[in-house]
């Protein structure tokens, strides 16, 4: 299913040990206020998140 | 209780997906595309009257078009409940999807590597990156 936003997640492409654990932090808090629909990634979200590591 | 099972996520998840993939196929099409002998295997399963049963799981996952992590931590917070299955998956480790694997890749990238913390501000960034 699609909405324009969301993107269903289809298979699993890594294993969870492998992340340091901020970028677990990342991941889990994407979860959370995704409420675990895995969200694609577009051009408007990466610009976003960009900006923001950018700002340091 | 005849419906033990209903409205645990794993059972709103299914029923969520046979409802969006109706336009396309069949409750019945789905549960043989998953393996199950009864067709109508699927209606239990949505009401909560069963249990997802965990060896169907992957098979199940590729006839509703989803992941099957996601689909299996569900599935065993419903079998084994959420202590244990988290438990589980502890032990064994969370799958990262591929989404989840290309924003890994976009913070890597943006971030030249500093493995960056999650600070207060970058909670609320994603809240509006997310929608949330």
């Amino acid at each position: 299913m699609t909405d324009g936003m969301f993107k269903i997640p289809m298979a699993p492409a890594g294993p969870w040990n492998h992340l340091t654990e901020n970028e677990k932090a990342w991941i889990e808090f994407i979860r959370l206020i995704s409420n675990g629909r895995d969200p694609g990634i577009t051009v408007k979200r990466v610009q976003a998140l960009r900006e923001l590591l950018d700002a340091g | 209780m005849s419906n033990p099972f209903f409205n645990t996520p794993a059972a709103i998840y299914i029923a969520d997906r046979v409802r969006d993939l109706k336009h396309r196929k069949s409750q019945k099409e789905i549960a043989h595309e998953a393996g199950f002998v009864n067709a109508n295997m699927l209606s239990p399963l949505k009401s909560g009257a069963n249990k997802v049963p965990l060896d169907r799981v992957p098979a199940l996952a590729r006839a509703l078009e989803v992941d099957r992590a996601y689909l299996m931590r569900l599935s065993l917070e419903q079998s084994v409940g959420v202590t244990a299955a988290n438990a589980i998956v502890d032990c064994f480790g969370t799958p990262v999807t591929e989404n989840e694997r290309g924003w890994l890749d976009e913070i890597r990238d943006a971030s030249i590597n500093s493995d960056p913390r999650l600070t207060a501000r970058s909670r609320s960034t994603l809240r509006g990156i997310f929608g949330k």
